[in-house]
């Protein structure tokens, strides 16, 4: 499947929704490595995310480590509860850049 | 009359002209009675034509009771339209067997239509319809076909691509080719010739007989036509099994016959055509017997049917590769699944203060556990959980585990080795994989605890009085940042029972819409029955989740460190 992606500033953000799972993280790994190869600033909207398991939070934590090494900007936004409760639980709630809206970060 | 493209050199013109032989035969049907005075009279004018005619009448084909002295008896003995049948079926030929069109095959056109002829005269014999009648519409019925050459003579060397196909297929391509039916152009000929009243109309419909309005005469030998078109196209088409089968479906969906007379007909074939060839005059070109078609016919059926064994033979060729292959690879994933067995600690016997289980969702497991003891007497233990499931997973855990063994022997606080295990995690970092783990190193001597959790949900110790402490994570899982600290907490564990477990445990389904979650996990153990062993505690815990029908979705892992030399000395 395609997330839906947008452009917001210098952003362009990637809404990820429904269950986030071992199906699904390779589209999302996908297309978060794609944006972020192509020198693109990135904002995960994770508002829809019903239920992410260690495998999506494995592609955000790729897409974590690549932003470093690009020197480029990669955050959460409007993480649902579902979602921080996994982030929280293994204390990625402290690596990831999170913000709460969109306007937030621009 | 059917629309005529301008620009595809029609030469309309060059339709015979009507002979005066047929004009004046056919002007007979005008008079009330014909005397033999008025035949006498145009034999005159055509001695020749009429010596043939009467040759024909006389032979086997006309199958007359007594021979006849002249066309005028022969009318007076088999009726005027049997005779006009014949004379047209003799004129057609001679006023089109002289022209040359290059590339059509004169020869093997009038043979093709000798074909038709006997064929829709035997067909139409055993229906009750006049044999003479269907003979000549048999003959005459894809004049038509010859029309179209003759009217645009620089197709002509389409001519062979369209003998070699049948009926069906020759007749959409006609419209492709000369943007008309030969249907059509029999009735631009039917129209020169004035032939509509004797035999035009059910050749002019043999390809759409159950469109047309004939009355229910015209309408039999509109479909007697059909199928004669089809047995000669048996001896003529590339693809003669598909041939022979549709004159035997025509045969018993239109006549009710039984599919055997086909082969009758088809086998009659030959013999009839070479003796009406030599009525007519017309050369045969070689005697083709039924059995060397049939013979043709199951070459390729045989080949056909080779080429469906092959298609077979390589499917279920196909499929045992995959089944060994499929075979292979769980043999693999058994082995792997030896080896990732082999890699969790063996049972210590009840003295020894961990135990653990671990059941996977899949054939190989992302989580893990191990407990090993240092030369001091001091015991390391770990449960970790890998992100994601399969076979990457198992690898990653394997590499961890093995990690923790390796450097635990060396690095005796648990803070910096699981530091040293993320650095080297984090040099080969793939997909973003990251390890959660729960660790630490016990010392039976002092029931003294460092516990690091990175990551991993909280564990859960239990007081002998029932108070639990949820030991939560402290650092991030491994993998993840290089520069991670992994602070150590420090317990005195004494008669105190740890719970250490994955998120399989917390997520697991315990009824079809009802996770037990943490919650969940601690009422399970606070109401646990009293005087179970650390054992039989762990599968109590995990009975809970095979009360429900549903798979187990994710690896579920627990660990429990328990020292009993405490927990005696306190009872």
């Amino acid at each position: 499947m395609k997330y839906p992606v947008r452009r917001e500033g210098k952003f362009t953000v990637l809404s990820l929704n429904g269950e986030v799972d071992l199906n699904c993280s390779p589209d999302a790994r996908k297309q978060i490595l794609k944006y972020l190869n192509n020198n693109e600033n990135l904002l995960v909207d994770m508002s829809d995310v019903e239920y992410i398991d260690s495998s999506g939070v494995a592609s955000l934590v790729e897409g974590f480590q690549l932003s470093r090494g690009l020197k480029l900007d990669f955050a959460l936004v409007g993480v649902s509860k579902p979602a921080m409760q996994v982030l929280q639980l293994a204390r990625l709630d402290n690596i990831f850049p999170i913000h709460e809206s969109i306007e937030d970060c621009l | 009359m059917p629309y005529i493209n301008p620009d595809d050199h029609i030469y309309s013109d060059n339709i015979p002209m009507i002979p005066g032989v047929v004009q004046r035969f056919l002007d007979l049907q005008n008079l009330q009675t014909i005397q033999d005075a008025d035949v006498d009279s145009i034999k005159a004018d055509y001695p020749d034509f009429f010596d043939r005619l009467l040759s024909i009448v006389n032979s086997d084909h006309f199958n007359l009771t007594t021979k006849v002295e002249s066309i005028a008896q022969a009318i007076r003995l088999a009726g005027y339209e049997s005779i006009c049948n014949l004379m047209l079926c003799l004129a057609v030929y001679r006023s089109f067997s002289e022209i040359n069109i290059t590339g059509v095959e004169q020869q093997a056109f009038w043979e093709d239509s000798l074909r038709r002829a006997v064929s829709a005269r035997m067909i139409g014999e055993v229906i009750g319809l006049d044999g003479g009648r269907c003979f000549t519409a048999g003959m005459l019925q894809d004049m038509g076909f010859f029309v179209l050459f003759l009217i645009s003579q620089n197709k002509g060397m389409m001519w062979g691509e369209f003998r070699k196909r049948d009926p069906e297929a020759r007749y959409s391509m006609e419209r492709n080719i000369f943007n008309m039916n030969h249907d059509e152009a029999m009735s631009l000929f039917c129209n020169k010739w004035n032939l509509f009243d004797v035999v035009s109309l059910p050749m002019i419909n043999h390809h759409r007989c159950e469109k047309s309005e004939l009355n229910i005469f015209d309408e039999q030998l509109c479909q007697v036509l059909y199928c004669a078109d089809w047995m000669a196209s048996v001896y003529t088409s590339i693809d003669k099994s598909f041939a022979i089968n549709r004159c035997r479906k025509i045969l018993t969906e239109t006549f009710q016959m039984e599919s055997f007379r086909a082969e009758e007909f088809l086998a009659a074939m030959p013999d009839e055509i070479d003796i009406t060839g030599l009525v007519f005059g017309i050369k045969i070109k070689q005697h083709i017997e039924f059995s060397q078609i049939l013979y043709e016919a199951n070459m390729q059926l045989s080949e056909d049917n080779l080429n469906f064994q092959e298609l077979t033979s390589r499917l279920e060729q196909a499929l045992s590769e995959r089944d060994r292959l499929a075979a292979e690879l769980n043999k693999e994933l058994g082995l792997a699944r030896e080896i990732q067995k082999s890699l969790l600690p063996h049972d210590m016997g009840e003295d020894f203060p961990l135990v653990g289980l671990n059941i996977s969702a899949r054939d190989l497991s992302g989580d893990f556990y191990d407990y090993f003891k240092l030369p001091d007497g001091k015991i390391y233990f770990n449960l970790g959980d890998v992100s994601g499931k399969g076979v990457n997973a198992a690898l990653l855990m394997t590499k961890t585990s093995s990690l923790f063994r390796c450097l635990g022997k060396r690095i005796h606080q648990p803070g910096e080795l699981l530091a040293q295990i993320n650095i080297e995690l984090c040099e080969t970092s793939i997909h973003g994989m990251f390890v959660t783990m729960i660790a630490g190193l016990y010392d039976p001597q002092t029931g003294k605890l460092k516990i690091v959790n990175a990551g991993n949900p909280p564990a859960l110790l239990f007081t002998v009085d029932g108070l639990a402490y949820e030991v939560e994570a402290q650092a991030l899982p491994l993998g993840v940042l290089t520069d991670s600290s992994f602070p150590e907490v420090e317990i005195e564990l004494e008669d105190k029972s740890l719970y250490m477990f994955s998120d399989g445990v917390t997520e697991g389904n315990i009824s079809e819409s009802e996770m037990l979650g943490l919650s969940g996990l601690f009422k399970v153990i606070a109401n646990m029955k009293p005087g179970l062993s650390p054992a039989e505690r762990i599968h109590s815990i995990v009975s809970h989740f095979q009360n429900t029908s549903l798979p187990v979705r994710d690896d579920i892992t627990i660990l429990l460190l328990e020292d009993q030399k405490y927990k005696h000395e306190t009872h």
